[in-house]
């Protein structure tokens, strides 16, 4: 596993797209600023609706009204951080393929990612989902908390990326 | 001037919370990420703001539902 990661490395680097980017100096600045604001609107538009499901935010507005201004936007923003991501892996491939902090980064996105098509889902079903009893109004305490902790998580791991490479 | 400037930046870089910060594996990597958290949070709340100010989202709902109250009286 770690020597075809180590060879798909290497194949990456050698391409003419990897270098490419690894000899103008503009382009990884560029991507890193692109992919950190797209971060930012996803970041914040999850937490919102998840400071909404815990009332700490907009309590008198429909939990669907917030639901569809700050969770729908959230997938076309994903898209660039996927290709601006793939970029950056392919200028430097060994700095987070070999790196067992990316994969961590990668498995909080994916649990981040299915709570958040959940709550989406649950919400355009049924607006009252969340609201229907005591137990339901706990687990969707329970879930958004969750979910903040898990988009912490990917932000932490983003920036331990740089201070976990392989030498 | 330039000297006081130094003598700043020497106070603060021989100080014991700055001596801890480069010792700790941990430490700065983690300041870094809070940091990084609350960045996030600033420019993705007031992109919020900006947005509907610009009339790019949201524009059903008013600015401020203060105002709206007020200009309907």
């Amino acid at each position: 596993m770690q020597a075809a990661l180590s060879e798909l490395s290497k194949w990456l680097a050698a391409t003419s797209l990897s270098h490419t980017i690894q000899t103008v100096g503009w382009i990884i600045p560029t991507l890193q600023t692109i992919h950190i604001l797209c971060v930012a609107v996803v970041f914040s538009s999850a937490i919102l609706v998840d400071f909404r499901v815990l009332r700490l935010f907009e309590r008198d507005v429909p939990l669907a009204d917030i639901s569809r201004r700050f969770l729908l936007p959230i997938w076309p923003v994903l898209l660039v951080l996927l290709v601006t991501g793939s970029l950056l892996i392919i200028g430097e491939p060994r700095r987070s393929l070999l790196n067992s902090t990316f994969y961590l980064k990668m498995a909080l996105l994916l649990v981040a990612l299915l709570l958040t098509l959940g709550l989406q889902r649950s919400i355009a079903s049924s607006p009252g989902f969340w609201d229907k009893d005591r137990g339901r109004r706990m687990a969707g305490k329970a879930l958004a908390t969750l979910s903040i902790a898990v988009w912490c998580g990917i932000l932490f791991a983003g920036r331990w990326i740089a201070y976990t490479q392989a030498g | 001037m330039m000297s006081l400037f130094l003598d700043v930046i020497g106070y603060f870089e021989n100080s014991a919370v700055a001596d801890a910060i480069r010792e700790n594996d941990v430490l700065f990597p983690a300041i870094e990420s809070v940091h990084v958290v609350a960045i996030c949070l600033v420019v993705g709340s007031i992109l919020v703001l900006d947005l509907r100010l610009l009339g790019f989202a949201s524009i059903r709902r008013p600015v401020s539902p203060g105002l709206r109250v007020r200009s309907c009286r």
